[in-house]
């Protein structure tokens, strides 16, 4: 552990919360990062080390675990709903053809489910559930609705 | 290269829904008035089927624009099996709808 230059010596809870070198990569070490957000909010408790996560992820992971009870009832529809379509067709390639459409209806809320999941890490909550309620309206297990309506 | 490969495999696996879609656009309206109840032929889903699987094709590529391979051909895959989803539903609909033939 040798260094360049040493620092002045300080407390063993400042010296633990930080890295050598930060100063040189022109970082800033979570204590002191810690310290300005609380200054900068006034009537924040000062005491607090770190700052709670903004309400918004948790919207959005709650979102998440919600959609994903949503998205598997979509598949189970799907697998109900391809027992109750059948195609016409006499020729092979059409039977292949239409055996193929019903497998991707199946898994066709799996994908979209993990298609948002993958493809907005980082984006709003507003962002994710919209993209979560398209695949909803656009994948209802209509067949399967319209039996059991009938 | 390979961002093309993916648009022309996937052009392909779209063009069976579409495919249905225009037999559907064809076959229904003269089964309909053979039976009497031409006036009952469901446009609507008719145009459903032809339009859904165009349009989640370019609206995949749109999304998928600037993005990453994979990435494209998530979001293609997932408007294909949107498409038959659909292309399904279209069809139950025109099943349920259908009057009594005459």
């Amino acid at each position: 552990m040798a260094r360049a230059s040493q620092p002045p010596p300080e407390d063993d809870d400042d010296e633990a919360l930080r890295w050598a070198g930060d100063e040189l990569r022109g970082g800033v070490d979570p204590l002191t990062r810690n310290r300005v957000a609380g200054v900068a909010t006034p009537g924040v408790d000062h005491e607090m080390d770190a700052a709670p996560a903004p309400a918004g992820n948790l919207a959005r992971a709650a979102a998440t675990v919600g959609f994903a009870v949503v998205y598997l009832a979509i598949v189970v529809g799907w697998i109900l709903s391809v027992q109750i379509t059948g195609s016409t067709a006499a020729d092979v390639f059409s039977q292949v053809a239409w055996q193929f459409g019903e497998f991707v209806a199946i898994i066709s809320g799996a994908l979209w489910y993990l298609a948002v999941l993958t493809l907005t890490p980082d984006s709003r909550a507003a962002v994710r559930v919209g993209w979560f309620a398209l695949g909803v309206g656009v994948l209802v297990p209509w067949p399967v609705l319209l039996v059991v309506a009938s | 290269m390979s961002k093309i490969v993916v648009w022309v495999v996937f052009a392909l696996l779209y063009a069976y829904p579409l495919f249905e879609g225009i037999s559907n656009l064809i076959a229904l309206p003269p089964f309909y008035a053979a039976n009497g109840i031409g006036a009952a032929v469901p446009w609507w889903l008719l145009i459903i089927g032809v339009v859904a699987p165009v349009l989640l094709y370019l609206a995949a590529l749109w999304i998928g624009r600037g993005r990453e391979l994979f990435a494209r051909t998530l979001i293609l895959a997932v408007g294909l099996a949107a498409a038959n989803a659909l292309v399904l539903s279209a069809v139950s609909w025109a099943g349920a709808l259908q009057p009594a033939l005459k």
